[in-house]
């Protein structure tokens, strides 16, 4: 080649390496995995799913993790170990939050905090969406916009008031799409619980225009304020705070139908059946349905409280072959103790001393605390019409259709299944027999059971998964101003609006009678009453007992069943600590996060 | 050495590694979800490798060379924060089972690799519950011990890497010796902890009934109970030959035959099966929960034709 040639060969070459090289140079990156937000809404309904994503996380970790930390905790609901200590210990994982000695290394205690951040972090990042896109060019007019963001900061409110009864002041408070980690909300506890306190308040009194009336699925007016009302209800117990009056003008309102139009269910089951969205005293219920709701939504649903062999094919309780898992560790806690004869079929053949006549407890023993003529106090039992009665499973359990009786399984493998009121080790195992024993020492059939949703034999076509989880009712806000009235003296009045609700719980024969006495084991309509009351109306509902029991200061200071009783490593003291009047922040939190403030009363030295 | 009969080498070596990833949590809030896959932290690898060889016999038909390898090291994390992620320890090896939350091992900076993280073992109870000690040195049960009350209870990671060969030869015979083994470590042995009496299989191990009899179960959490000595010392393979020269080299030009066997013993103190089959490499060691399938022993007869 020439000089010349060559010339215009490197410069050709040249030119043709700088435009590869400056393609080659082009690092920014297309991601393939995720849709920014501009392509991600389309329309109206992309707005909808969006906000239904927060719905679905919201519905997963609050049914399980909150559950647990609002029953086990309390009074009437046990996690029940069994088989010699053994199956369902799991590490005690769920019997620290029964027997009041969990730390900050708890695994339950980070679930629940992680899964309800995901839940407000989502809420944040919508909200922050929705006032960024073009709303136009997916029309949605501002106004519709600005009511969806109410009902997120509803739906947020709710998360954070979740967290708080757990957590208190040591919380941070996080509204932003940010990366920046928030650090509790201020270095004083008690500050802080006050600054979370009115945060709240504020985000519910401002989003409250935009929200609907009556939709029962969604966030709507009556929860905004229903939830209101349960913060100025315990502000004695999260700020120090009396709001009774507040509180009772606001359920009076609530009442009064000012948010949304309600009345009390006549009978009590409409609460509970598969279209209890038209239920008029349900104010919000979450959306279930089998298979498109959060998977992890069922779990505490019935199934904990049932015994392996619940729904198999030859033989089942219900009638039905369902294929929900069932975990066999939950109960109600007893009412009696383990005195008597043991019997080979498990329990005493006195039954035991009642903790409730007998010992003088207030407090647990739950089916003993129900008046003989109460309806509810009945084996449950459905019929092929989908009639059913009852809440509990009690005594031999048998199958639906034959009579033939369950097998129990697992320490009394062999024998016939029965439940028995009492939780022991009646056969020794692991432990010797003691009167009291906590529930680490329970048997297969220890404990009574809870059919809080009813399960229909499978002729009907109802799946007892895809029944709305009630969250708000009509009944709380009767309650509440019931027991407003009650610290105000007022115990007439008190008294006849818990009988507006109690009165469908009994027969009218037997009403006459029953709506001047306050039940058994207590003898005046006075705050013992009252919250013997609350326990019977919320039995399992999994949202309130740890904070009833807290506004009657008898979280840690009150005792039932096993607390200061039983023996050896099996003794729990009757008081416990103050300090597990607030829950602790979880260790893997309180190590990403340096801003975060350990409640003091968790900090070792 | 000693007229080239002596031969030795030694290595030394110092390897980081940084930029490690690994998923940290998140701290939420602000992050929606709970992980995230970052590049954090650095490792240190430190030891010596010793080579030695030497023809201790050489007289006339009879030779015998015999070599030893020996390496020692450590490794260590050196770092697991930087600015912006941070962890102040990491929790590896969940023990599994419902509910499980505790794991075998909790790295901090500074801390070597292999050590496992459990409560310090003070035998069983009159009911077999398993007892341990708590941070004043008082005995109570596994079941109700403070997770402050862990420690580091033992290394997973032998301290010495031993290999011995010896090659023998006699006129036309030749045979190899070929043993190997670890050493300063301990193993935990999960499979004893897992089929006690309690644990509710069909099958359990004799132990069960007889060294373990009194456990009534193993308490759920890590524990020093069933550490055990991983110190072992394997006759990994012997092989003996005998080499025909044949005379007319025209259609054979040698021929050789063998008998090898491979795995032929284990001296060890370990009671679970072959301590050497347990990796001691990666981040989580020396747990034997039984995934492990046993080497089998092979022996094997052969012949090398050379034409």
């Amino acid at each position: 080649m020439d000089f010349e040639m060559k010339k215009i060969v490197n410069v050709l070459v040249f030119a043709a390496t700088a435009l590869v090289l400056s393609s080659c140079l082009d690092l920014t990156e297309k991601a393939f995995n995720r849709i920014e937000k501009d392509l991600f809404y389309e329309n109206e309904s992309s707005v909808k799913g969006a906000i239904a994503s927060v719905y679905y996380t919201a519905e997963g970790s609050f049914n399980e993790y909150f559950y647990y930390l609002n029953e086990f905790s309390a009074d009437q609901i046990a996690w029940r170990v069994w088989n010699g200590g053994q199956w369902g210990w799991d590490n005690a994982e769920k019997f620290v939050l029964s027997s009041h000695t969990w730390t900050s290394q708890s695994s339950i205690i980070q679930s629940a905090w992680n899964n309800t951040w995901s839940a407000i972090g989502l809420s944040n990042s919508i909200i922050n969406d929705l006032q960024n896109i073009d709303l136009e060019k997916i029309g949605v007019s501002t106004e519709k916009a600005s009511q969806y963001i109410d009902e997120l900061r509803t739906l947020r409110a709710w998360c954070y008031y979740n967290l708080f009864e757990v957590w208190g002041g040591a919380l941070p408070l996080n509204t932003e799409v940010t990366t920046d980690i928030p650090p509790t909300a201020d270095p004083d506890f008690d500050t802080s619980c006050k600054k979370i306190w009115e945060f709240m308040i504020t985000e519910l009194d401002e989003s409250l225009a935009g929200l609907p009336k009556n939709e029962v699925n969604r966030m709507n007016q009556g929860a905004n304020r229903l939830l209101k009302a349960r913060l100025l209800f315990n502000a004695q117990v999260f700020i120090k705070e009396d709001h009774f009056s507040e509180c009772a003008t606001l359920c009076q309102e609530i009442i009064n139908g000012a948010y949304g139009t309600y009345s009390l269910a006549e009978d009590f089951r409409d609460i509970y059946n598969i279209d209890n969205i038209n239920c008029p005293e349900v104010i919000m219920a979450f959306a279930y349905e089998h298979g498109k709701s959060n998977g992890a939504a069922y779990n505490m649903r019935d199934v904990t409280f049932l015994p392996y062999n619940a729904f198999s094919s030859d033989l089942s309780i219900f009638g039905s072959a369902n294929d929900q898992g069932r975990w066999n560790c939950l109960i109600i806690g007893p009412s009696h103790d383990n005195s008597g004869t043991v019997l080979p079929t498990g329990g005493t053949d006195t039954g035991g001393k009642s903790f409730l006549f007998d010992y003088g407890d207030k407090l647990g023993c739950v089916y003993d605390r129900f008046d003989d003529r109460d309806i509810r106090k009945k084996p449950y039992h459905a019929d092929i019409n989908g009639n059913w009665e009852g809440l509990f499973l009690i005594g031999p359990q048998t199958d639906y259709y034959t009579g033939a009786i369950l097998p129990a399984d697992a320490d009394r493998e062999g024998q016939d299944l029965v439940y028995v009121d009492q939780v022991g080790q009646f056969l020794n195992k692991g432990r010797e027999l003691t009167t009291v024993m906590s529930p680490h020492w329970g048997e297969t059939n220890s404990g009574y059971r809870l059919v809080r949703y009813p399960i229909l034999p499978d002729v009907c076509g109802v799946d007892f998964r895809d029944i709305d989880e009630v969250e708000f009712r009509l009944s709380e806000a009767y309650y509440m101003l019931a027991e407003c009235k009650l610290r105000g003296g007022d115990s007439e009045t008190a008294k006849s609006l818990v009988n507006q609700v109690r009165k469908r719980y009994f027969k009218a024969s037997d009403w006459t009678t029953v709506q001047n006495e306050p039940g058994p084991g207590f003898t005046a309509f006075d705050l013992d009453w009252m919250l013997n009351e609350w326990g019977k109306e919320f039995l399992g509902e999994g949202r309130r007992r740890r904070t009833d029991l807290r506004r009657y200061d008898l979280f840690t200071q009150g005792q039932w069943w096993f607390f200061g009783r039983g023996e050896g490593d099996d003794f729990y003291p009757a008081k416990r600590d103050r300090k597990y009047e607030w829950f602790p922040l979880p260790e893997a939190a309180l190590t990403v996060n340096p801003g975060l403030i350990q409640n003091p009363n968790y900090v070792v030295d | 050495m000693f007229h080239n009969r002596l031969r030795a080498s030694i290595d030394l070596y110092d390897r980081r590694s940084p930029d490690l990833l690994y998923n940290y949590t998140a701290p939420q809030p602000p992050f929606i979800h709970s992980s995230i896959l970052v590049n954090v932290g650095e490792t240190e690898n430190l030891g010596a490798e010793l080579s030695l060889d030497g023809d201790i016999i050489s007289k006339g038909d009879f030779t015998w060379t015999s070599g030893i390898n020996a390496s020692v090291g450590y490794s260590k994390i050196k770092t697991l924060s930087n600015q912006i992620y941070g962890a102040s320890y990491i929790d590896m090896l969940g023990t599994g089972g419902l509910g499980q939350t505790s794991y075998y091992y909790r790295y901090t900076e500074g801390s070597r690799i292999g050590t496992l993280y459990g409560y310090e073992a003070a035998g069983v109870n009159e009911y077999g519950d398993m007892m341990v000690y708590d941070n004043d040195g008082n005995v109570i049960t596994a079941a109700s011990a403070n997770a402050a009350y862990k420690r580091y209870i033992g290394n997973t990671i032998p301290s010495l890497f031993l290999s011995w060969n010896n090659t023998l030869r006699y006129k036309n015979f030749d045979m190899n010796i070929f043993m190997n083994g670890a050493f300063g470590h301990v193993i935990y042995n999960s499979r004893r902890a897992g089929n006690l009496q309690s644990s509710g299989n069909a099958n359990v191990f004799r132990t069960a009934y007889t060294v373990d009899k009194d456990v009534r179960e193993y308490g759920g959490v890590v524990t020093s109970y069933f550490l055990e000595k991983g110190d072992f010392m394997k006759l990994q393979n012997v092989s003996l030959g005998y080499t025909f020269a044949p005379k007319n080299k025209d259609i054979l030009q040698s021929l050789r035959v063998f008998v090898t066997a491979s795995d032929i013993y284990t001296f060890t103190g370990y009671s679970g099966t072959d301590p050497a089959l347990l990796s001691t490499n990666g981040l989580t060691p020396g747990v034997d929960n039984g995934s492990g399938y046993p080497e089998t022993r092979v022996f094997t007869l052969g012949a090398t034709v050379t034409f």
